[in-house]
């Protein structure tokens, strides 16, 4: 078990920067649009906004309600503590920790379904049948993908794993990491609630996945959650970003190409919803199968060599 | 020592003789007494002996028996499952107590049967030789026999036939056990002391015949895949209190045979593991997916500990893999795993069973279908629910994550090497990520489900909290999960010593484990994080909601003036996209009812062992006896005849 204190700056920057991170997607898909677009720091105003107002809940609800909103973001900022990004290693690493970082994220999930449920509306039911539903399956190229970056690097701390040396990044492993990173793609959209796999913009049927959890809840506990969701488009994206950084680069160089790398990733991602459209329901299991078979396919080709 | 041990056992028999005779009440309460005693004194027993850190045994001195010596042994594998066995009895006999008003289960007869099922498991974890086991084993499988079938008052029929399906898989697995240990034993002489056993020497085809045989025995009673027919039906129709215990306790007696066979057959070979990690992946698989498509809450359990034996095997099979291949810390790392996982199954599964059982008592409704909203109507019920739910989806900061991560860790481990172990690793994290997602899954529905939203029915809405002493048992529970995980690193120490004294490995070794107590460590530190913040952001939100206008509305319907219960999202809608997704797998059954109002959608989830296995080999064998029909004439004359028959045929093979 190592502990880090310089991994402390990846914490405030995670904490601080997060919400900038909806705000950049948002004024991407503004500007493809022809459209002028909310500021990029919207989402703290929204914030802000939230924190100052009183609060209505459901008659119908029991506990798990109340406990959602103040758990989901104190699992994901948890998470943080395990994840290296800015800094090169996280303020707490040991053997393993990709595994806790992996149910963290599921305990997240837990709460927010159960706290839908509570509500007895069939707005939020739709939306966590189907949350669970896709979780399950984004859960296993996820994991997968991290193990086969475990055995590129041999290493299985998330501090450890992501520092594949560049020549190897360029002449053995190119393969596995440009299919390892594309199926992280896709669980971070499908994650995240972007297109294709949800739309963040409507509460309409065809789209209710995570917009429609949230339908009951104000005041702070609606800016609670709206946090916990940016902090998740940063953990997510740390992943896919850290991954196709290569390991060289000096404490200062990799901070800030990690940054640039979150930033475009956003841009990147206002492109795709620019772009496509959300699919049909049925298809999203299908791609993240097709994500996990990605990830087979990158173990295949590091461990048959 | 042996005598406290021994002296638990008996106190189980005098509490179950003591209630035949006097009335009611008092029957019930002097089983009570046996039970709460007996616990007490056979854990104090259990935890002064292995203080001692010897195998103690004790031989009975009766001597010359005619079935050999009567031999009683405790070293730590026996002694922690007797920990585990004599735990969740007790906290199962209390919240029994509790709700004995409102069930059937007031009667002396009842713990009859209840405290001789108990003492016949803790002959089993005490026995030193055979003829004890096979002796316990067999008890314990009449008296859950009755105890299956105590309820056959409201759908009588169906709940016999089960019990009948029970006892028949009991009997059948019974064999192979025997044939197991007769096997053995000729090889050792004729003795029939596990000591004597443990020595003999084995070559590869004799050990994977007995192997096959110990799979098969004691995996039915574990609730292995394709075997596991009998479990659903009998731990749902069993009162909620016998099914903690036979989901806790009894699979863990299968599993304790498996462990001590495997110790009895010295060196394992490869394939042994490749064998467990495959019976491991199709069980927990399986188990999960039946699982969330059940309705019958007991139902949902009952596949959720065929799942959980899954996962117990996966880590087996992971150890015993690497042992062969001279890597002890990954063996060590994935046994104590597997190990953790029985005692946290055990604490869990009870846990859920005791709540279920209250939930189900005080409602009368036993579907998942027709409850909802009782986090509100029976608070410490609901609280206990939610726990138990959290811990058995492996969530932190619970201890079903602790044991899973013990396994993951050990197959991250592995898949850093090369070859067979690197493939059994990729296998084993593979099949428990999706099983963790399941999981989730199912546990989400279940709580959220009955717990959450709106009542369905009446009954769920004027529910009411169960008496106090059978809500503490659950709650009692959750709190020694919440002790587990608090105290894992010590816990993990304990489970290798469990499972390196049943397996018998020769590793003397006492820093095999010390990689994994780091992380487990942050672990524990990360879930008192957890909690503490939590609590921190809850007292936030406090203070600022407090000068604020907070009012209580309507759940939101889109301006639809007449919202009703039947609006959810049922338990079935809920899982109908992964019940669908799986459907190749599964053997579903629509009825849609669209020409009525109401209409209805309704999915069966059936047992596609059951369906396509079981019952058309039953049809198979039936009907081949019924072809035998004809020589059963009934005519005395006829049967005389065979009888002479057989004589002369007789008399000519003794002349030749």
């Amino acid at each position: 078990m190592h502990f880090e204190l310089t991994g402390l700056f990846n914490l405030l920057a995670a904490l601080l920067l997060a919400p900038l991170l909806p705000g950049l997607i948002n004024r991407t898909k503004a500007v493809v649009a022809g459209r002028q677009g909310p500021p990029v720091l919207q989402l703290y105003y929204d914030l802000d906004k939230l924190l100052r107002k009183g609060a209505v809940y459901s008659r119908t609800i029991g506990v798990t309600l109340l406990l959602a909103p103040a758990g989901v973001p104190v699992v994901l900022g948890l998470v943080l503590l395990l994840l290296p990004g800015v800094t090169t290693t996280a303020m707490l690493a040991f053997n393993g920790d990709l595994i806790l970082a992996l149910y963290l994220l599921a305990l997240a999930r837990f709460m927010t379904v159960l706290a839908a449920l509570d509500t007895g509306s069939s707005f939020e039911g739709m939306g966590a049948s189907r949350e669970l539903h896709f979780g399950l399956l984004s859960e296993l190229p996820f994991m997968f993908g991290l193990a086969g970056l475990a055995i590129m690097s041999h290493h299985w701390s998330l501090s450890q794993l992501f520092g594949v040396p560049a020549e190897a990044m360029v002449t053995e492993n190119t393969a596995a990491i440009v299919l390892v990173a594309a199926a992280f793609l896709m669980v971070y959209l499908t994650e995240n609630c972007r297109v294709p796999a949800d739309d963040p913009n409507t509460h309409l049927e065809l789209t209710m996945i995570h917009e429609a959890m949230i339908l009951d809840y104000s005041g702070p506990d609606l800016g609670f959650v709206l946090y916990g969701a940016a902090l998740k488009l940063w953990l997510v994206g740390t992943v896919l970003v850290k991954t196709l950084l290569p390991a060289e680069l000096g404490p200062l160089e990799s901070g800030a190409a990690f940054l640039a790398g979150m930033f475009l990733l956003a841009i990147a991602v206002g492109l795709i919803e620019s772009s496509i459209a959300r699919f049909r329901m049925l298809k999203v299991p299908q791609m993240l199968v097709g994500a996990f078979a990605l990830t087979f396919l990158a173990i295949m080709l590091i461990i048959v060599k | 020592m042996i005598a406290i041990l021994t002296s638990a056992g008996l106190l189980f028999f005098t509490g179950l003789f003591g209630l035949l005779l006097p009335p009611r009440p008092n029957g019930g309460r002097l089983a009570l007494a046996g039970v709460l005693a007996g616990g007490i004194v056979g854990i104090a027993g259990t935890v002064a002996t292995l203080a001692q850190r010897t195998l103690t045994t004790w031989q009975l001195p009766l001597q010359p028996l005619p079935c050999g010596k009567l031999i009683f042994q405790l070293d730590w594998c026996s002694g922690i499952f007797l920990v585990i066995l004599l735990v969740l009895a007790m906290l199962s006999a209390v919240s029994g107590w509790g709700l004995r008003r409102l069930t059937k289960q007031g009667t002396g007869s009842f713990w009859f049967f209840y405290n001789s099922l108990i003492a016949s498991m803790v002959l089993i974890l005490s026995a030193g030789d055979v003829v004890i086991f096979l002796f316990g084993w067999e008890i314990m499988a009449i008296t859950s026999f009755f105890l299956v079938i105590w309820e056959a008052g409201q759908d009588g029929d169906q709940t016999v036939k089960t019990g009948w399906t029970y006892l028949v898989a009991s009997h059948l697995s019974f064999f192979p056990v025997l044939g197991f240990f007769l096997l053995l034993s000729a090889k050792a002489g004729g003795s029939m002391a596990f000591s004597d056993l443990a020595r003999v020497r084995l070559d590869s085809g004799e050990a994977a015949v007995l192997f096959v045989l110990a799979l098969l025995g004691f995996g039915t009673k574990a609730g292995f895949p394709g075997v596991h027919v009998w479990l659903p039906g009998a731990h749902a129709a069993a009162p909620g209190m016998v099914s903690a215990v036979m989901s806790g306790a009894m699979t863990k007696m299968g599993l304790y045979g498996l462990i001590r066979a495997l110790g009895l057959l010295g060196a394992p070979a490869t394939w042994w593991g490749w064998t467990l990690v495959g019976i491991g992946a199709v069980g927990g698989l399986y188990g999960v997916i039946m699982a969330l498509g059940q309705s019958h809450l007991k139902r949902i359990l009952a596949y959720s500990t065929v799942e959980n034996i899954g996962i117990i095997c996966l880590g087996l099979g992971l150890g015993i893999t690497a042992l062969g291949h001279h890597e002890y810390g990954i063996a060590a790392v994935a046994l104590t795993g597997a190990m953790f996982h029985a005692v946290n199954h055990a604490l869990f599964k009870g846990l859920l069973f005791q709540s279920v059982f209250a939930i189900v008592t005080m409602t009368k409704e036993h579907s998942i279908e027709t409850l909802g909203g009782l986090q509100q109507r029976m608070p410490i019920t609901g609280i206990c629910t939610l726990g138990g739910s959290a811990a058995i989806a492996g969530l932190p900061p619970f201890n079903g994550f602790i044991s899973e991560f013990l396994i993951y860790y050990a197959a991250f481990q592995s898949i850093m090497g090369n070859g067979d172990l690197q493939l059994i690793g990729l296998t084993t994290i593979a099949v428990l990520a999706l099983i963790g997602g399941l999981a989730l899954v199912c546990f989400g529905r279940l709580y959220g489900a009955i717990c959450c939203g709106e009542p369905k029915t009446v009954a769920a809405a004027t529910a009411q909290e169960a008496p106090i002493i059978a809500a503490l048992a659950p709650a009692t529970g959750l709190a020694l999960c919440v002790l587990a995980t608090v105290g894992s690193p010590w816990l993990a120490g304990l489970c290798w010593q469990t499972i390196r004294s049943g397996l018998r490995i020769p590793l003397r070794d006492e820093t095999l484990l010390t990689p994994v107590m780091g992380p487990l460590t942050a672990i524990v530190l990360i879930a008192l994080a957890l909690t503490v913040l939590t609590a921190g952001v809850l007292l936030l939100r406090h203070q600022l909601l407090r000068r604020r206008i907070v009012t209580q509305q309507e759940t939101w319907g889109c301006g639809y003036p007449q919202i009703d219960a039947h609006m959810q999202y049922s338990a079935g809608s809920l899982v109908q996209p992964t019940t669908e997704f799986f459907r190749p797998v599964l053997d579903l059954q629509d009825r849609r009812e669209f020409t009525t109002t109401p209409g209805s959608w309704r999915q069966t989830v059936n047992d596609v062992f059951l369906r396509r296995v079981w019952e058309p080999l039953f049809a198979l064998i039936y009907h081949g006896c019924l072809k035998l029909r004809p020589f059963q004439d009934g005519r005395v004359q006829v049967y005389l005849l065979y009888l002479v028959i057989m004589v002369i045929a007789l008399l000519f093979w003794t002349l030749y």
